[in-house]
């Protein structure tokens, strides 16, 4: 299956990558940074979305307010309109959470291309599908919020998608609507969803970077300044609006669609919920087995590590080398001559060699790469003289 | 030649990112530089202490066409934050440009390969 990559795809990435250097350094090459785009833009939805929500009015009416109709949409109208730079951070905010779908897409097929998806990296793999799909519906709730009447088709779409699941449909339903029709309470629903899966990322993050020695997660401040400028641009070239109120008394059927974050909308108009449900279900889980098949079928199978205990000094540079945190430096036996020992965790071992290489005391070797193998490998090279 | 071109690049990004950082108080006053849409204390500052005010004569015009665009993609006021957030971005490009052409010469790859004689 793996050998199925296009080769010609692979090549054609690290020439880019190639030439991108050539132009601006790998000092400042974003395919290097790839990981860390989409976690640029979190930071920036984090401080905008906190802004907004400084003045945001979570209610559908003005039950709380008779003088005048304060609502989810007025308050979105007032920070549009009159709240100082109030565009402009509604803007980032939106163009963000585009912006980071698109990196972390391009993340996801710059992992595949360069075939860095499998075997021990599955985890990062499964994390990153269930983070993207956790990104997708905190978009969508954040489509809700403005409760113009975009929001209301949105909301009674997901609530008859819901409703079509078996068994917990109806309590899906109840919890997504906080109750059993709109009400004010259904808009702080969204917010809190909104508001709270998106700390709940944070958690995910930590999922996905646990296997990673040295995570890169902050891009320089030349690709920062780039990414934060190509958002201000746009918030100019393309402003955002609102459309009209939500009135739930009456029956909107079409809105505008921002692919990025409604195709599963377009998809639901097109074909019967049934039909929706096994689509979406079906994709996010085979997306999650891409890298399944390595497991029983690696071409080359994976050797963990072995430490030689008789050498081992216990000097941590195998674990501070090792990429993946496979190797734990724990407490020598008693009657050794050193305070640690390294240990490999063989289900986190990637068979890459760094901790070979970092070992001063060839005190751990692969099993089925010995060093001495490799340097006579290497020394055969050396010697060979070109024809 | 590379060296030669990375301080064009510098020179090009700072003059660049000033010019559009210039332009900043301009947008946020609403795309004019009239005295009277110039902050109080500042026009205090003015008229009693003689610092200058920029004079943004020349950029004038750019305030019809940038409003009429902005109300053609539907933005409704406030139309001199839309330009802030732009001219801020184009600012960042050219502050981008120069980082990158002054780190460029850092970030080249020197690899020793330690080789016992």
């Amino acid at each position: 299956m793996y050998t199925s990559i296009p080769k010609g795809l692979t090549d054609l990435t690290l020439a880019i990558e190639k030439g991108t250097n050539a132009v601006i350094s790998n000092r400042y090459n974003p395919f290097y940074y790839h990981g860390a785009l989409p976690q640029f833009y979190l930071w920036v939805l984090f401080l905008s979305g906190l802004l907004l929500f400084a003045y945001y009015i979570p209610t559908i009416d003005n039950a709380y307010f008779s003088a005048n109709l304060v609502n989810a949409w007025t308050s979105v109208d007032y920070i549009t309109d009159k709240l100082p730079m109030g565009a402009v951070i509604r803007g980032i905010h939106r163009y963000a959470g585009d912006a980071m779908v698109i990196t972390i897409v391009l993340h996801a097929l710059r992992v595949w291309v360069t075939d860095r998806y499998r075997q021990y990296r599955w985890i990062q793999w499964v994390s990153g599908i269930v983070l993207l799909l956790m990104v997708l519906f905190i978009g969508q709730t954040g489509y809700y919020l403005v409760w113009d009447e975009r929001s209301l088709v949105l909301t009674r779409m997901t609530v008859s998608a819901f409703d079509a699941i078996p068994l917990i449909g109806p309590g899906l339903k109840a919890w997504f609507l906080n109750g059993s029709a709109i009400t004010n309470l259904t808009l702080s629903n969204f917010l809190f969803i909104h508001i709270g899966l998106s700390f709940s990322l944070l958690f995910g993050l930590w999922v996905h970077y646990v296997r990673m020695t040295r995570p890169v997660i902050t891009p320089p401040p030349a690709i920062n300044y780039m990414l934060m400028a190509a958002l201000l641009v746009v918030v100019f070239a393309y402003p955002i609006t609102s459309g009209k109120m939500a009135d739930i008394n009456t029956a909107p059927t079409s809105f505008d669609i921002d692919w990025f974050f409604l195709f599963p909308y377009w998809l639901m108009a097109k074909v019967d919920l049934t039909t929706y449900w096994v689509l979406m279900v079906g994709a996010t889980v085979g997306l999650c087995l891409v890298p399944l098949p390595s497991l029983y079928k690696a071409a080359n199978p994976i050797e963990a590590a072995e430490v030689v205990l008789s050498k081992c000094t216990g000097c941590s540079l195998c674990s501070k080398d090792c990429p993946y945190q496979a190797i734990e430096m724990v407490p020598a036996p008693a009657g050794s001559r050193f305070k640690l020992l390294a240990t490999v965790k063989p289900y986190r071992c990637s068979g890459c060699g760094v901790c070979v290489g970092a070992c001063a005391f060839d005190a751990i070797d692969l099993p089925n790469l010995l060093d001495t193998d490799v340097t006579a490998q290497i020394r055969a090279m050396a010697e060979a003289k070109p024809n | 030649m590379g060296k030669t071109i990375d301080i064009v690049l510098v020179v090009v990004g700072a003059v660049a990112c000033l010019a559009l950082t210039g332009l900043m108080p301009w947008a946020e006053l609403g795309m004019t530089g009239a005295p009277d849409a110039w902050p109080l204390w500042l026009r205090w500052v003015n008229e009693n202490l003689g610092l200058p005010l920029p004079n943004y004569d020349q950029v004038a015009s750019l305030s019809t066409g940038w409003s009429e665009y902005l109300k053609k993609a539907g933005a409704e006021s406030r139309f001199g934050d839309y330009a802030y957030s732009l001219v801020m971005g184009l600012a960042m490009v050219a502050a981008a440009i120069g980082i990158a052409a002054i780190g460029r010469e850092e970030a080249e790859e020197k690899t020793v390969l330690p080789v016992k004689k």
